[in-house]
């Protein structure tokens, strides 16, 4: 499993969801994820053990997005994904949107050996 | 007696600690953000070098609450506001401006982070050479 994985597992029931960019017309209110970092931070035996996996959700929104937004944040905590930031972007005037941005990060364990 | 003239100093060992903390961290942030300007652009990217050229780190200084800290981030304002002081578009495209868009994106255009990936990654490099500067200051005394 990988977070990319479990954010759209989790996200895709509640909001229309792409990663990188949305292809296509966007609608009102869509959420963005952007991959940001795998870091290995725990070691043994010489080898990593341990990732930490971090992204960026960009929650575009033409209405309030107030309640989405504690909809998607309450979905990520109760997958266990830990929110390391949340920053109200701004209005963009040009196109409508709300921009909301969420990170998140989430441990997983690295296997040496491939699945 | 060492300890008492560590005391002394440490107005003047800390902000060089923090230096070369700060200083590994822009080097990632550097680099991170070389990679990301101009790649993937609709069209072809017409960087001048200017955000990657203001980039640096603060001086140390003591913030409200008495502690030292430095600052990695995009100096102001750019060349061509220079020529513009007074004028209405002086304040219209900042570097902080720029580099917002470019670490969180907008409608239409994907995010390109480069400030955050660089503090997760260089978070331990960052550590080990603030210990090894701290260490070789001590030692100095």
């Amino acid at each position: 499993m990988s977070l990319l994985e479990e954010l759209n597992t989790v996200l895709a029931p509640l909001i229309p969801i792409e990663t990188g960019v949305f292809s296509g017309t966007p609608p009102d209110r869509y959420l963005v994820i952007t991959p940001m970092t795998d870091t290995f931070d725990l070691y043994t035996d010489d080898a990593p053990r341990h990732e930490t996996q971090e992204a960026r959700l960009s929650l575009f929104d033409k209405g309030s997005y107030t309640a989405i937004k504690n909809t998607i944040v309450r979905a990520l905590l109760n997958a266990d994904i830990t929110i390391t930031d949340r920053r109200y972007i701004g209005h963009e005037d040009d196109t409508g949107y709300h921009h909301f941005a969420i990170d998140v990060a989430k441990d997983y364990e690295y296997l040496m050996e491939e699945q | 007696m060492k300890v008492s003239r560590l005391a002394d100093k440490t107005d003047e060992i800390v902000p060089r600690v923090l230096q070369a903390g700060g200083e590994v961290v822009e080097a990632k942030v550097k680099s991170n953000l070389q990679a990301v300007i101009g790649s993937g652009t609709k069209e072809e990217s017409r960087s001048t070098g200017e955000l990657v050229g203001a980039l640096g780190v603060s001086p140390a200084m003591l913030d409200r609450g008495g502690n030292f800290n430095v600052k990695v981030g995009f100096d102001e304002p750019r060349r061509q506001q220079n020529t513009a002081v007074r004028k209405r578009s002086y304040k219209e495209r900042t570097n902080a401006m720029i580099a917002n868009v470019l670490e969180y994106g907008k409608h239409g255009q994907p995010a390109k982070p480069f400030l955050k990936p660089a503090k997760s990654a260089s978070k331990n490099a960052c550590i080990e050479a603030m210990k090894a500067k701290l260490e070789s200051e001590v030692n100095g005394i």
